[in-house]
């Protein structure tokens, strides 16, 4: 079976946050030119990208590669720097995992679930996706897209979600 | 696609959402939430059916009557639940009863609000493998017989205990055993293994008055037991025989002792057992951390011990424990080894505990005198060095960690090394942090009265605002001449506003006082006194000549006065740096005294160096006051700064 791999990194979440990184490659036998380029999360095979709406302020871009950041370090237009405290708070399609390449590819996010506790308070955030789960499968051209839900309980202010992601694209065939 | 909190709790990989991580409150809008976005108008999941939530007791909801959550009480739950199920506790008070609650089924038993006001007034015995306990406050009545002396008691393997508050509890007058917090204890016939006890506040154990108060202890047959990140504090309250923070031990029933026993990471204070004090020495103070089984690889590390009688206390299994990284303050005693099997310190200092934990000030004697403590400890690390050199036998070696010592010492006791941390670093090699000996006003720092003692490594500093003290004051056992003294690699200096009249070393004669050593050797040091007044003596041999068969004064730094040596039947001064103070004013000079001294190597073997550190042309720098020193051959064999001349019975600077 030939099977590709897309093995995309990695960065923080902070707050509730993640930060996802990615290289793309090709590969041909000899006589033959070879050209591999890195692209920003963007632009690259799988594409990592906000969802191009109003909370794409939650998104960060830092040397083309994408992150979630809820935190005082990417503050909203208005002040806001955080979730509340014992609350639930939706962040309704956030960001997109795009097939870009030319094989269908079975897309996983892990882990879709962080928790952070100190005594009794306990904060909590889930990437929920749109479509299917845990995984879901992308033709060329297709996305989906993610929601991020985030939970507070009962205090949990200076509770801190600082942690990575992994994104893995796997072709089907 | 219809998510809820399940979906996710079941996709999470090992050490990620657990059930018992989500009181069902916070389940049921989670769910709400999940199935707003995922499309779901049937959510899965919410409130008292919360399938995460498999059980709830509610002192406020509950009932007992039909045998379905919300319970009234937590034995009506834990009676119903299944294995793997989650058992909520809401706020409330439960048990007040002296019986105790049996976890006797593999569950987590959580509270939804944390222990604040999730309080169960009962012993609780976790019976079961892979048991659960989260973030309950347990605050049984004080303890009879019924079951045990345990306000946690756990007797089966892979259980974890966690965000506990474990408080108030107390031995009743007719209880004849120890009292315990969170207890590990695994018997001949049921060992204990993989047991988790985290993040939990432990106080406020009171046990017996003839019997112990224990925090949290790894107990019998036990073994993988892990203890960290936990706060102990309050155990014993000074009304129990004996105390313990944290201790791994055995039991009359049990056939091993706790093998593999991690402690890490602990907070442990206000260890305080009825007999904090004695004259004679120190009876079953409250001990931060205890190691009493003889069985095997007892971790000990990153702990933080404050406000206890014996930082440590090691009755066995020495070699086979490692202790690093763990902080020290407010001690009697530091640690207590029965077995004399401890590693105090080594060549690198890296395996031994003195140096691989802070002390803070300490003193560690690796030979304890007999019946200077009960029990009765091998070796020591105490808290000043007055203390170690009080409770050494004879010949015993004290090392002296970085730190300043506000202490006069005085040693009466044969054959003591006090090293510092700086006893092989000459004064100009790179040095570590010092241990830094300043005793009050006009007073000594060193009084060695005891035969071949030798004092290396410290930093000693005296102030005085009159003649008198001395950095070291070196007599020996009684008025005879006996033994060797050695002073070795110190840094010694002064302050003050004396001209003349204190010394850095002082060797007084045997016959018109205490005793002398026969052999005194002075290597490796800096005498600079002269902060107090150039006059000040580095080194004074005083009173009769001819009574040392040996004095050595080799690779020192002298500033100032130099002071003055006497007869011997070997001298030797060699490779000194003298930095010759301004003499003017005073009754003394500043000049290296040889009055009484016939012969002597004096840069013979390796040269010394005198340089001018005020002193001018024509001053003196050797003074041989009855002209029996050969002193063309000193100047021969000696450097002297801008050249130096022979003026009758001195040296003088050219």
């Amino acid at each position: 079976m030939n099977r590709r791999t897309l093995l995309t990194t990695i960065g923080s979440i902070s707050g509730g946050a993640a930060v996802i990184g990615t290289g793309a490659f090709t590969s041909v036998t000899a006589n033959r030119d070879v050209s591999v380029q890195v692209t920003g999360d963007a632009s690259a095979f799988l594409r990592i990208d906000d969802a191009g709406n109003a909370n794409s302020e939650y998104i960060t871009e830092t040397n083309g590669e994408f992150g979630i950041a809820l935190t005082s370090d990417n503050d909203t237009e208005q002040g806001g720097e955080g979730v509340n405290a014992n609350s639930t708070t939706v962040i309704e399609d956030l960001f997109i995992i795009q097939n870009q390449g030319t094989q269908e590819v079975e897309v996983g996010v892990t882990p879709l679930s962080f928790v952070d506790a100190e005594g009794s308070d306990t904060l909590i955030a889930l990437v929920v996706p749109q479509s299917s789960f845990p995984t879901v499968t992308l033709t060329p051209g297709e996305m989906e897209t993610y929601s991020l839900v985030v939970d507070s309980f009962p205090g949990g202010t200076g509770l801190e979600i600082s942690d990575t992601i992994t994104i893995n694209g796997e072709a089907t065939q | 696609m219809t998510l809820n909190i399940e979906d996710f709790v079941e996709a999470a990989e090992q050490d990620g959402l657990e059930a018992s991580d989500i009181p069902p409150a916070v389940q049921e809008r989670l769910n709400n939430a999940l199935a707003d976005l995922t499309g779901g108008d049937n959510p899965t999941a919410g409130g008292d059916d919360a399938e995460l939530a498999n059980l709830v007791v509610s002192a406020a909801n509950g009932n007992d009557d039909d045998g379905s959550s919300p319970f009234a009480t937590i034995g009506a739950a834990l009676d119903a639940a299944s294995a793997d199920d989650v058992i909520f506790v809401e706020p409330g008070t439960y048990g007040q009863s002296t019986d105790s609650i049996s976890v006797d089924k593999s569950v987590t038993l959580a509270s939804s609000d944390g222990p604040d006001g999730t309080t169960v007034e009962s012993q609780i015995v976790v019976s079961a493998d892979d048991a659960t306990l989260d973030g309950l406050t347990v605050s049984p009545p004080d303890a009879t017989c019924n079951p045990v002396g345990e306000a946690v008691l756990i007797t089966e393997s892979d259980v974890t205990v966690q965000n506990m508050t474990v408080e108030d509890f107390d031995a009743a007058t007719t209880l004849d055993e120890d009292i315990g917090g969170i207890v590990a204890f695994g018997s001949s016939s049921t060992p204990v293994s993989g047991v988790t006890i985290q993040n939990n506040l432990v106080t406020d154990i009171r046990g017996p008055s003839s019997y112990g108060s224990v925090g949290i202890s790894a107990q019998g047959n036990a073994n993988n037991i892990t203890v960290t990140d936990n706060t102990v504090t309050n155990i014993g309250l000074g009304e129990s025989s004996y105390a313990f923070g944290s201790v791994v031990r055995g039991s009359g029933s049990a056939d091993s002792t706790p093998s593999n026993v991690d402690i890490n990471n602990n907070d442990i204070s206000a260890i305080q057992a009825n007999t904090p004090d004695d004259d004679d020495g120190t009876v079953y103070k409250g001990v931060g951390l205890g190691v009493e089984a003889a069985e095997s690889a007892i971790s000990i590390e990153n702990n933080d011990v404050d406000d206890v009688g014996i930082g440590v206390e090691i009755k066995d299994a020495a070699g086979e424990t490692t202790l690093e990284n763990n902080t020290f303050t407010r001690t009697d005693i530091h640690l207590g080894d029965t077995t004399g099997s401890v590693t105090l310190t080594d060549d690198t200092d890296s395996t031994g505990v003195l140096g691989a934990n802070d002390f803070g000030e300490a003193a560690a004697t690796a030979n304890v005198e007999s019946g200077s403590f009960s029990p009765s400890y091998v070796k020591a690390i105490l808290t000043s060095i007055s203390e170690a050199v009080a409770e050494s036998s004879t010949g015993a070696q004290i090392d002296v960690a970085p730190g300043t010592y506000n202490e006069a010492v005085d040693i009466t006791t044969e054959g003591l090394t006090l090293k510092g941390p700086n006893a092989s670093v000459s004064y100009d090699g790179t040095r570590a942090e010092e241990a830094e000996i300043r005793p009050g006003q006009n007073t000594d720092a060193f009084q060695v009265g005891a035969d071949n003692v030798e004092v290396s490594g410290f930093d000693i500093q005296i102030d005085a605002d009159s003649m008198g003290p001395n950095a070291l004051y070196v007599t020996s056992n009684d008025d005879t001449v006996g033994g060797t003294a050695t002073v070795r690699n110190n840094i010694v200096s002064a302050t003050g506003n004396v001209d003349e009249g204190i010394n850095g070393i002082f060797v007084p004669a045997a016959s018109d006082g205490p005793g002398a050593p026969n052999t005194v050797l002075i290597e490796g040091n800096e005498f600079d006194l002269s902060a107090a007044g150039d006059g000040n003596a580095c080194v004074n041999f005083t009173f009769n000549s001819d009574i040392q068969d040996e004095i050595v004064l080799s690779g020192n730094k002298l500033v100032g006065d130099p002071g003055a040596l006497k007869e011997a039947d070997s001298l030797t001064v060699s490779d000194n740096v003298f930095e010759i103070g301004d003499p003017d004013g005073l009754q003394y000079g500043t000049s290296l005294d040889l009055a009484g001294i016939n012969s002597g190597s004096i840069g013979t073997t390796v040269s010394n160096e005198f340089n001018r550190a005020g002193a001018g042309s024509g001053d003196p720098v050797i003074d041989d006051e009855d002209e029996d020193f050969n002193l063309s051959t000193v100047l021969g064999n000696n450097n002297f700064e801008s050249g130096a001349g022979i003026d009758g019975a001195t040296i003088t600077f050219d």
